[in-house]
């Protein structure tokens, strides 16, 4: 059932049973009161009679009682006067009432019943008179059953106005009601289509409370959504990318094996392919290694312990020094921390994977500097560059596996993209973070965040 | 001679191209980004071109448009390999599309059905004294028209399409009887030996050793 119609049966049904049952009582105690007023009366008139009875000698009592049964009977009023066994008077017959409907009679006592016969409806009222004889009148009382049934009837006209009335008064309000439950079912109808693009009047009763949380809550599904679609999109790319990555060097190592195979080739060309076909295969070993060390992560079984930073960096100095001399930059390390908490050769990697990076963008005499200190809590280890800069919308890219900001310049220096994907993940590895500022033109700043 | 350009980023795979492609009498010019690819289609006036979908500065789809509306038709030579890939660079008016790695004997023979279908095949083939219609399916020695038959012509024509390439005995089967056909690879000998006869080329079609044969044309 709809909730409209249910508020709608819910405010008529007690409603109209309300207006029916004050009605009826209504009625019925006037009906009450109309009655009692007309057995009063009779009971009165028996005393009138009773009176004059007693003020007369009694062989003249028939006569006033017929006497006053005379001016009764123009109101509908009977009379009936006996003794024992004779009826001295009676003029009751014209109701079609008899003896045996007057009830029990005693001295002194005026007992009012109300009997009915043909439709017709009586106060009967008798009593003993102290010389045993009775007294009866009768009165039709029909005007009173007349008066009940007429407001009956005028209770019903006014019931089926009411009804009318309440009725419309109840499906306004109804609607009213729920109005903004069917608006919030249309827009629910959207949202279960995809649609997020919601604004419900918000309020501060129910209703626009429960607007205000659902527009919120088809805010962060849109956000959650458009979330999943980034992800799913970024894994897309980043298959797209491996597979193109993996792709160039394995149809390299293919194709010139085919070569070999099938060419009449001359000696040099033959050990310039081979040469080829060995630094392809270099180059897919050291990709998987760093995808390896890309999904290590959800592994995390890592390591921790207090790092000696001087060592880290002189195995670094070690390490790059030929690429340095190589490319003939100068590379200044000003280390002012003592240890670093953390695997070592996770942090050995992302600091060279930086200095690297630095060392393919700087120009030849140029320097690196690489900044080692702690501040606020924690600790910084800075690489900065005096290269040509990342523009902003790379910068937001930079950190994507395969990503490469010189594409061409890159792969020729033997880079999968994926140097700081790895330092990125590293970072997370250590609770830390990786930061980049830089200024097209004026070099750039790794850093490397780590909690103290 | 034919032009073919290859566009592709890696320099390892475009010299590995051309060296396919030059043995097999294409004439070859090479761009490493989209940008150089355009150029080059005005200046080199290919016949086709091999191009990567993932390149630098423009990617394959956007330059696709220039060559087509050159009416230099292309093939997409490229790493991606999902349905979605292959049907939106044939929408954009592309030829085939072949997904890495390849092998050289699909890579020339998809070239050559693309060139056969724009007219810029040529039904002729002729090397010293031998001169061959592949339409007519005639062969000439000296100017003197020489029998063959159909199995032998099917030999000669695999062994041209990929001249300066050795093809194994089974390859050579499988091209010229069918996948279907279960020979002897003595069967391919025999033939081989009929055909170096018949054309006086026996220093043309070169046996390698424990592999197959070669027809060497310089």
């Amino acid at each position: 059932m709809k909730l409209s119609f249910k508020i709608f049966l819910g405010i008529c049904i007690p409603a109209i049973a309300v207006i029916l049952i004050i009605s009826s009582i209504v009625i019925d105690k006037n009906h009450q009161t109309n009655l009692e007023a007309e057995r009063l009366a009779v009971v009165q008139n028996v005393k009138d009679v009773e009176r004059n009875i007693k003020s007369v000698k009694e062989d003249v009592s028939v006569e006033i009682v017929e006497l006053m049964s005379n001016s009764y009977e123009k109101k509908d009023i009977y009379v009936a006067y006996y003794d024992d066994e004779n009826t001295l008077y009676s003029n009751i017959g014209n109701t079609g009432l008899g003896q045996e409907d007057i009830g029990a009679i005693e001295y002194n006592k005026y007992v009012a019943d109300v009997k009915e016969h043909n439709s017709n409806f009586y106060v009967v009222v008798s009593t003993k008179l102290d010389d045993g004889k009775v007294l009866t009148i009768i009165k039709n009382i029909n005007s009173v059953f007349e008066t009940r049934k007429e407001l009956i009837n005028n209770c019903i006209y006014i019931v089926v106005i009411s009804i009318i009335i309440i009725g419309i008064l109840a499906y306004i309000i109804s609607k009213t009601l729920t109005r903004p439950l069917e608006k919030m079912k249309k827009e629910m109808n959207k949202l279960s289509k995809g649609d997020y693009d919601i604004h419900l009047k918000e309020g501060h009763d129910e209703f626009g409370k429960l607007a205000k949380n659902f527009n919120s809550m088809s805010k962060e599904l849109e956000a959650r959504n458009n979330e999943l679609i980034e992800s799913a999109n970024n894994k897309q790319l980043f298959i797209d990318n491996l597979s193109h990555e993996m792709n160039t060097p394995l149809t390299s190592i293919q194709g010139y094996a085919e070569l070999m195979e099938k060419a009449n080739l001359d000696e040099e060309r033959k050990s310039k392919y081979l040469r080829y076909i060995q630094d392809e295969s270099k180059r897919i070993q050291d990709m998987y290694k760093k995808l390896l060390l890309l999904s290590y992560k959800k592994n995390s079984d890592f390591e921790k312990s207090e790092v000696n930073m001087s060592q880290v960096f002189t195995e670094i100095g070690n390490t790059l020094e030929d690429r340095l001399k190589k490319a003939k930059i100068e590379l200044i390390i000003n280390n002012q921390l003592n240890s670093l908490y953390g695997d070592e050769t996770l942090i050995i990697m992302s600091i060279s994977n930086l200095i690297k990076n630095a060392i393919n963008v700087s120009a030849p005499k140029s320097k690196i500097i690489v900044n080692a200190f702690e501040m606020n809590n924690h600790k910084y280890i800075q690489v900065v560059d005096q290269g040509p800069g990342i523009s902003k919308e790379d910068i937001k890219k930079i950190t994507e596996p395969f990503y490469r900001v010189d594409k061409v310049r890159s792969r020729k220096n033997g880079g999968a993209g994926l140097g700081l994907s790895i330092c990125k993940s590293i970072m997370e590895m250590h609770n830390g973070d990786l930061k980049i500022e830089s200024e097209l033109g004026k070099g750039s700043i790794f850093i490397l965040e780590f909690p103290v | 001679m034919r032009k073919i350009l290859i566009v592709d980023d890696e320099e390892k795979i475009r010299e590995l191209i051309r060296m396919n492609l030059e043995l097999a009498g294409y004439e070859c010019e090479e761009a490493e980004d989209g940008e150089q690819a355009v150029i080059k289609l005005k200046e080199f006036n290919p016949d086709l071109a091999l191009l990567d979908i993932m390149l630098p500065k423009k990617n394959g789809y956007e330059i696709a448009e220039d060559f087509i509306n050159a009416d230099v038709p292309v093939i997409f030579l490229t790493a991606k390999d999902s349905v979605m890939d292959k049907v939106k660079g044939l929408k954009l008016g592309a030829e085939d599309y072949i997904v890495k790695p390849f092998e050289s004997m699909e890579l020339l023979a998809r070239i050559e059905v693309v060139l056969r279908r724009r007219g810029k095949e040529s039904d002729e083939f002729e090397y010293k004294n031998v001169k061959i219609n592949f339409s007519t399916r005639e062969v000439f020695v000296n100017g003197a028209p020489v029998e063959m038959t159909a199995q032998e012509f099917a030999l000669l024509e695999v062994l041209i399409k990929n001249k300066n390439l050795a093809l194994s005995r089974e390859k050579l089967l499988e091209s010229a009887w069918g996948y279907d056909y279960y020979g002897d690879t003595r069967t391919v000998d025999m033939h081989i030996q009929r055909l170096r006869k018949k054309l006086n080329w026996e220093d043309v079609i070169v046996t390698v050793f424990k592999y197959g044969y070669r027809l060497e044309i310089n």
